[in-house]
């Protein structure tokens, strides 16, 4: 893991502190300067077991290592069992939208090594995919601590890993009286009291985009999903990762980014992307649940689903 | 009355070199092979029945392992039955028992700028006017 620790001043910490995991950029911020270095430790080592254990680029990880093992019982951590629970849960309150079983369609895709050495342009796929909905190949038991993944089928946890990273960072976090923002590639979730008036949180498209409006987020977590930097093309085709389970080909929507505020990272980055991939259907769908998010169209214009207000915001 | 000769186990106190009768290896290397069979089968027996019982407790801790049918018709039947989503994993606590709401009983409540939106353990607001305060400001974008 490539670590960029707090730029240090006078012993004193300036915020926030980044560090590069999971493909993308990790953010620490607390209320209490004097408490990030031991945050950031914490918020490292769990990074850490995340991606040991849920990589499907490090041929070392838990996940690698059990897919090798398809067709029989295996010792699974709880941490992984955890996941794929959790998982499982977001297939089934999401219709089938949010599915691990995409893997193959993914990597069919073209999506088949780590973003930062995925090349822009290529040939197109050289087999077809196999189709999602692979949930009837997967036995797990958490109590005993046992999964079975039958008939080389392969998960990607892409879709709620950095969620669940955030939520995992924060919750196992020794208890302190300051508040704490972890925010994974643009995941993010507090705990603790928080700032006056509270986290400032800014809404853009990708990491060097224009912010294009701003909330304060006081407790609960925040994501947004879109097309974002993770695009290629493949025999001309532009492509990108988010698959539509459906078809296992990426998906087709109306949305440029959706951004949705919920209790749990988690909760929020399957929310987001589960509304992006429904289209149309997407804010209704929001709403149903009871949460609030923000849909941006490509050419610009703005909707809004549950408590988010309804006039334009503009950038701050 | 004389006693009828009986088969007589060798004497293993007589001189001479001790020879072992040709029928008793074979019979303890037959019941070592048997008794390594049954072993095996035991194994083999045992085995199966904790791989049954996990994927039974397996299938019924996933709900008859999920949807036999590929996903596909799965979303259909969905909406073509116009079901309601179900909120348990976007309502619930979705990381395990402890939250991270957990720290929320100690948040100083904060005079909001903006109407204030709530649910369970979210709250957020929107600045009426610009926020030019940098120290706690993020982003949230596409990854």
């Amino acid at each position: 893991m490539e670590s960029v620790m707090p730029t240090t001043v006078d012993e004193g910490i300036l915020e926030p502190a980044r560090f590069a995991a999971l493909g993308t950029t990790i953010e620490v911020i607390t209320t209490d300067p004097a408490r990030l270095a031991d945050v950031v430790r914490h918020v490292q080592g769990c990074i850490a077991d995340i991606d040991r254990t849920f990589s499907r680029f490090r041929s070392d990880s838990e996940l690698i290592r059990l897919e090798r093992s398809s067709g029989r019982p295996q010792r699974a951590s709880g941490l992984f069992l955890e996941l794929l629970d959790l998982s499982y849960r977001a297939f089934e309150s999401t219709d089938g939208w949010f599915d691990l079983t995409i893997r193959d369609a993914l990597e069919a895709s073209g999506y088949d090594r780590s973003i930062e050495w995925l090349e822009v342009e290529g040939p197109g796929p050289a087999r077809l995919a196999r189709p999602a909905g692979q949930w009837h190949l997967i036995n797990y038991d958490r109590d005993r601590g046992l999964i079975e993944l039958r008939d080389g089928v392969r998960l990607d946890f892409g879709g709620i890993g950095k969620g669940f990273a955030v939520d995992y960072a924060l919750r196992t976090l020794p208890s302190g009286s300051s508040g704490v923002l972890v925010n994974a590639g643009g995941d993010l979730a507090v705990r603790g009291p928080a700032p006056e008036g509270g986290w400032i949180c800014e809404v853009a498209a990708t990491e060097n985009s224009a912010t294009e409006e701003t909330i304060l987020l006081r407790e609960g977590a925040i994501a947004t999903s879109g097309l974002g930097r993770r695009q290629w093309l493949r025999d001309g085709r532009p492509l990108h990762h988010l698959i539509d389970p459906r078809t296992g080909e990426p998906g087709e929507s109306p949305w440029r980014i959706v951004t949705v505020v919920a209790r749990s990272c988690v909760a929020a980055e399957v929310a987001a992307k589960v509304a992006w991939l429904r289209g149309t259907e997407g804010p209704d769908w929001l709403e149903s649940l009871g949460l609030s998010g923000r849909f941006a169209t490509i050419d610009g214009r703005v909707q809004v689903a549950g408590s988010w207000p309804r006039q334009e915001q503009g950038g701050n | 009355m004389t006693t009828p000769n009986r088969p007589t186990r060798p004497d293993w106190n007589q001189s001479g070199p001790k020879r072992v009768p040709a029928h008793v290896g074979p019979t303890q290397r037959e019941l070592l092979t048997r008794k390594i069979r049954t072993l095996r089968r035991l194994i083999i027996t045992a085995s199966f029945i904790g791989t049954a019982t996990f994927a039974t407790l397996a299938a019924r801790h996933t709900t008859a392992t999920a949807h036999p049918t590929p996903q596909t018709a799965v979303i259909q039947q969905a909406t073509s039955t116009a079901q309601t989503p179900s909120a348990s994993f976007f309502s619930g606590q979705a990381t395990g028992d402890s939250s991270i709401g957990t720290g929320t009983s100690t948040t100083q409540p904060v005079t909001p700028t903006a109407p204030t939106a709530t649910s369970p353990s979210t709250s957020f607001t929107f600045p009426t006017s610009p926020v030019t305060s940098s120290r706690y400001r993020t982003r949230t974008v596409s990854s």
